[in-house]
């Protein structure tokens, strides 16, 4: 089978179009993603800030956290965030598949959610954790001045 | 024969394509947008005051390619975006536009300026819910009581504070929860 240099172009242009249409991720590979995804539950209409927890320390940290946690067998509420406005907790997602952490897990308040198939409650002791992943968001640049200013003058916290 | 059948169905199926596309008073349904998942953490309040689902988190304006900036977050650029939107301000009336088959859903628009932005809608018992950001849609404000008048609500809390009340739009809605009619994105 012989193809002519003037049908040559058509042929390549062909067979990309034929391989990214059969194959979905062609030319959109995805980088892979590092550590733990952070949400800070903040905003009602802007998006709200998100950032990544990445390393071996501060993920360590947070696996302790979690080991150390007592479940809290009488907690009352269906979810631990709140349906206020303000600050409603932060939402911690491991969509990187990192071992010994939940897939999904949110803490506000002293009180740790773990989504899986059963949710279970526990508690974040003195609200160690909470304040650690709101501190990195500050430290990350997630959590702009001007919020950040408000926070630690506890700006409308009631 | 076959087309006497399609003929008689032509004004049934006209009917029930204009009244399903035409705007009602939404009813306060929150099991549908806190399901601690994909709804409750990608619908935002304005996707909760407009009752539209689109899990974008939508932003005021953005279909119309209005990116606001958060020096905008006050009550004229949010405004606005809104009209761009589709959504129109209260008339002087403040009645929103109704017709035979039902009406616009009222909208109330507040703002932490400079901060951020938020919305109220009204069901059709005549009282006011909203939905926090990634929070979950509620008929509370902040003190936990239910909310009869969005002016006066508790709209301060957790470091924010949506002091400034900027008025009342009208929103086409509908009676199916997550399935209004504005173009949000």
């Amino acid at each position: 089978m012989c193809i002519s240099r003037k049908r040559l172009p058509w042929v390549l242009a062909f067979a990309v179009l034929i391989t990214a249409a059969l194959c979905p991720s062609y030319g959109t590979a995805q980088p892979e993603k590092e550590g733990l995804k952070v949400t800070v539950l903040l905003f009602s209409g802007r998006p709200d800030p998100v950032y990544r927890l990445a390393g071996s320390e501060m993920l360590d940290r947070v696996k302790r956290s979690l080991d150390a946690a007592k479940e809290q067998t009488s907690f009352d509420k269906p979810t631990v965030i709140p349906a206020t406005l303000g600050y409603k907790g932060i939402l911690v997602d491991n969509d990187a598949g990192l071992p010994g952490i939940p897939v999904r897990f949110a803490v506000y308040r002293g009180a740790i959610e773990v989504r899986g198939e059963k949710t279970k409650f526990l508690s974040d002791e003195g609200g160690t954790l909470e304040s650690f992943l709101l501190n990195q968001a500050i430290a990350k640049g997630a959590i702009d001045e001007k919020m950040a200013r408000r926070i630690k003058e506890g700006t409308y916290s009631k | 024969m076959e087309r006497n059948w399609m003929r008689a169905l032509l004004p049934a199926i006209f009917l029930v394509a204009f009244a399903t596309g035409c705007c009602r008073l939404p009813v306060y349904t929150p099991a549908f947008w806190n399901d601690g998942g994909t709804v409750q953490f990608n619908n935002n309040c304005y996707n909760y005051g407009n009752n539209k689902r689109t899990d974008t988190f939508a932003q005021p304006g953005e279909a119309s390619g209005i990116i606001l900036t958060q020096a905008q977050m006050q009550c004229n650029p949010v405004k606005n975006a809104a009209i761009a939107d589709g959504l129109i301000p209260l008339p002087a009336s403040g009645q929103c536009p109704k017709d035979s088959l039902g009406e616009e859903c009222k909208v109330a628009l507040v703002v932490d300026p400079g901060t951020d932005y938020h919305w109220y809608r009204r069901d059709q018992n005549g009282m006011w819910t909203h939905k926090p950001g990634g929070g979950r849609a509620t008929n509370l404000d902040n003190s936990l009581n239910p909310i009869s008048n969005p002016e006066t609500a508790n709209r301060c809390g957790g470091w924010l504070c949506y002091t400034d009340f900027c008025g009342y739009m009208c929103s086409c809605s509908s009676d199916v929860e997550g399935q209004g009619h504005e173009k949000i994105k």
